[in-house]
């Protein structure tokens, strides 16, 4: 009788996996499922919640706020600070597809916002394959977006697509209890993020709002080195997050040369008719020379190149 | 064997109810960002919420930190899934430290929308819950004014 009943529910969960390999997999997207079943991870394996993750994991800054600031401040456009296209063929594993999945989706953004739309073909291509790799190619709508590439008048239709994309790439992936592929793609973006930050040609006065901005990452390197240190394991495999973690500790040698000031105040609320209007009266400012954005250039740009190699 | 084929149906039926709850949610996002509160705004992220009813007195609530700049003006809104009797309430803090919230209670009155000039950069946590601890489906945006 139980097992009669076994067999019941064997038959029904095999309809649905038909159901759903039907609806979601095209021949171009077929997924060998017994090799992603074995990707998933028991709860065993993960010290903090999925919510915490997930928390944590929304407070790595989007490649929009800093991509937007440099082209607000007039700062020029450099391609040749991207990862080259061509690079994609080195990455053979999950480890590196992730990182680079985040470093080439930052790329995407950034010509965006320069208007190079037209451009990024390459780069949005990449991104699709990195993803397809990872098992993640449904989040990114490549043919939406393929299709917007082709007018710069469509920079904030793109960008809100990839945004929402990389959102829902990385609240699968802490679904599916592969949190470890969400926190390496929110490390490579944010790495790429600032690699460009600290590498483009700043002139005054928007050198020191850069410099400033680049200060007040000091507060992301934390939230980073909670999310990695929780990778931290003896496994083989795990060992590379290790050595991230070892790599942000070094450049966290020099973001502790940065101090932050501030001075709080209450804030005044506007009431409108339809919203509120919160005026910050608190202030905030980062102490920081040129030596210590330097040596974080450095630093930043060995962890980039190890990435990206 | 027959254990394994049945937990992996269920993990495969995990992903099936997850991609279907995604794809409402996106079309929450979708219709959020076609509204007016959007305009003017360059979308950063978006902040899902799906909870059933609350049987106590403390009403569930959804967190996510952010980290907001200095010099940037940011706009935060919210739609809810009319099918679902509950109304999303946005409230946002620093360090725990309040500083606004979508929801009057004085007035009963939704706001539908934050607008909130940083001037002091640091970390911010956003908070979502339904009013009264009701059964809700609703998404919160966060985007920059242009």
């Amino acid at each position: 009788m139980k097992e009669n009943k076994t067999y019941k529910l064997l038959f029904f969960a095999s309809f649905l996996l038909c159901i759903f390999l039907l609806n979601n997999c095209g021949p171009d997207k077929r997924e060998d499922t017994s090799k992603l079943l074995k990707e998933q991870k028991t709860d065993k394996d993960i010290d903090i919640s999925k919510d915490k993750v997930g928390q944590m994991i929304s407070s790595v800054p989007n490649p929009v706020e800093m991509s937007s600031l440099l082209q607000k401040s007039d700062i020029i456009y450099s391609h040749e600070l991207l990862n080259p296209e061509d690079n994609i063929d080195n990455y053979k594993t999950n480890f590196k597809k992730a990182l680079n999945l985040g470093v080439y989706g930052t790329n995407l953004v950034y010509m965006n916002i320069y208007d190079r739309t037209v451009g990024t073909l390459p780069y949005l291509r990449n991104v699709r394959r990195l993803a397809d790799d990872l098992r993640i190619g449904k989040f990114f709508d490549y043919e939406t977006l393929n299709k917007l590439s082709e007018s710069s008048r469509n920079v904030d239709s793109v960008l809100y697509i990839t945004n929402r994309g990389f959102d829902d790439m990385t609240r699968y992936l802490i679904e599916q209890n592969r949190s470890d592929i969400a926190v390496l793609i929110a490390y490579g973006t944010w790495i790429e993020s600032l690699y460009l930050a600290t590498h483009v040609k700043t002139l005054p006065p928007n050198k020191d709002l850069i410099h400033q901005r680049i200060g007040e990452q000091k507060l992301v390197l934390h939230n980073m080195l909670l999310l990695l240190n929780n990778y931290r394991s003896s496994d083989n495999e795990k060992c590379k997050h290790n050595e991230l973690f070892e790599d942000l500790l070094k450049l966290k040698d020099e973001f502790d040369k940065v101090s932050i000031e501030y001075i709080y105040q209450d804030p005044i609320m506007k009431n409108f008719k339809n919203h509120i209007v919160v005026v910050d009266k608190s202030t905030s400012k980062v102490n920081i020379n040129q030596e210590t954005i330097d040596n974080i250039a450095k630093q930043v740009k060995y962890i980039r190149n190890k990435i990206i190699k | 064997m027959i254990k394994n084929i049945f937990f992996s149906n269920i993990i495969v039926l995990a992903s099936f109810l997850f991609l279907a709850e995604l794809k409402g949610n996106n079309n929450l996002t979708d219709k959020c960002q076609s509204t007016s509160h959007a305009e003017g705004t360059r979308f950063i992220r978006d902040f899902p919420v799906q909870h059933t009813a609350s049987s106590g007195s403390s009403p569930r609530v959804a967190r996510y930190n952010i980290i907001l700049h200095r010099g940037t003006t940011y706009r935060i809104y919210a739609c809810n899934d009319e099918s679902k009797p509950g109304e999303v309430i946005i409230s946002l803090y620093r360090d725990d430290q309040f500083i606004a919230t979508s929801y009057d209670v004085d007035s009963d009155r939704h706001f539908p929308y934050i607008e909130y000039e940083v001037n002091a950069s640091g970390q911010f946590a956003l908070e979502l819950m339904f009013k009264g601890g009701k059964e809700g489906r609703a998404v919160g945006i966060l985007s920059t004014v242009e």
